[in-house]
């Protein structure tokens, strides 16, 4: 629901990196969000389109990955891949991890799946002559 | 840029940056230090959360009318556009500052920053920060406050909480509001309850209707004030 806000500090980021390579142009940016963000992969892509548009990325591709959740079981100490509980939340288009698949305590910290990365670009230099 | 010079590009040539860089951490980093302020001048932080008309601004004049006399309480109000809860705060008698975010859906931890400067932070102790109607948004971005409460009431539906696990995830404190109108509402409270507790087994649940004033005590106690 806040895509324009990320996708405006991505943006940022990206312009800023590419000013200071002396990029002539950003032809890729590779992006990972986690699986628990409240963001929309679509609306992301639509909005960096939308904001990057008469700026160095305009031709830009923007590729989005989404990292799986991990978490930390603070009774156990199991660290891992969530399990997801229930029908009821698969009916429902998100999943949240509730408890440890190991030893069931609800007490469990979510570790990874809550990022917005911007992992790395591609950018075609300029060479002052 | 030393690197590029040795690396002898030639024009034209595409290059890989790696970057690595969680956009959202800057948020996260900043509600540290919000978190900090607040320690250092003894202020007790609460965000309160929760979907438009679920009661948040009631609720916090309601603690304010009672605890005014007891603590020395600021609000920071968030709100799309208007001032209408500003005004409500200050009617109930605290210091209140207006968030006005335009189009924006959510409270972050640099609006907090900024709203924090413009109180006089050695004359307060008590802290509520009111964030915008909506139940999605909040849940990214913490604000480095003590407490997070989520504000539900019956009248949004018997699927309220199921349908937001997230937020109720992050929540310390969920209050139930509105419980007068349960059974006009044919809402069953005692499974809201059970709800919350299936998601998140640490988080104090709290009925309330500010209306018929039932359960001021119960959160004013699982807000340890």
């Amino acid at each position: 629901m806040h895509e324009f806000s990320i996708a405006n500090a991505i943006l940022q980021k990206i312009l800023n990196v590419a000013e200071k390579s002396a990029a002539e142009e950003i032809k890729e940016a590779n992006i990972s969000i986690g699986e628990l963000t409240f963001l929309n992969k679509e609306q992301l892509i639509f909005a960096l389109k939308v904001l990057s548009k008469e700026t160095k990325a305009e031709k830009c591709k923007f590729n989005i990955c989404v990292i799986k959740t991990k978490i930390k079981c603070l009774n156990c100490g199991y660290k891992g891949k969530a399990v997801y509980e229930g029908p009821e939340y698969h009916i429902l288009n998100f999943k949240i991890p509730l408890n440890c698949p190991k030893c069931k305590s609800k007490k469990i910290k979510i570790v990874e799946g809550k990022e917005v990365l911007l992992k790395n670009l591609k950018i075609k230099i300029k060479i002052p002559k | 840029m030393q690197k590029n010079k040795i690396l002898k590009v030639d024009e034209g040539e595409i290059l890989d940056i790696e970057i690595e860089e969680d956009l959202l951490k800057a948020n996260k980093e900043l509600a540290s230090v919000n978190r900090k302020t607040f320690d250092l001048n003894n202020i007790k932080s609460v965000n309160v959360m929760g979907a438009i008309g679920s009661g948040k601004t009631s609720i916090i004049q309601w603690l304010i009318k009672e605890l005014k006399n007891k603590y020395k309480i600021a609000v920071i109000a968030g709100d799309v556009t208007t001032g209408i809860d500003a005004e409500r705060i200050k009617e109930a008698g605290a210091e209140s500052i207006q968030i006005n975010t335009g189009r924006g859906c959510h409270l972050d931890a640099l609006m907090i920053r900024k709203a924090i400067k413009k109180l006089n932070l050695k004359e307060i102790n008590l802290l509520f920060i009111e964030n915008v109607g909506n139940l999605i948004c909040p849940a990214d971005f913490p604000l480095g406050t003590h407490l997070n409460m989520v504000v539900v009431s019956v009248t949004e539906g018997p699927y309220m909480i199921i349908k937001h696990p997230f937020i109720i995830k992050e929540a310390d404190i969920v209050v139930i509001n509105k419980i007068d109108l349960a059974d006009q509402m044919e809402v069953n409270v005692n499974k809201l309850v059970k709800d919350v507790g299936r998601i998140n087994s640490s988080a104090k649940v709290v009925t309330t209707s500010v209306k018929e004033g039932i359960g001021l005590n119960g959160l004013i106690e699982a807000l340890k004030l």
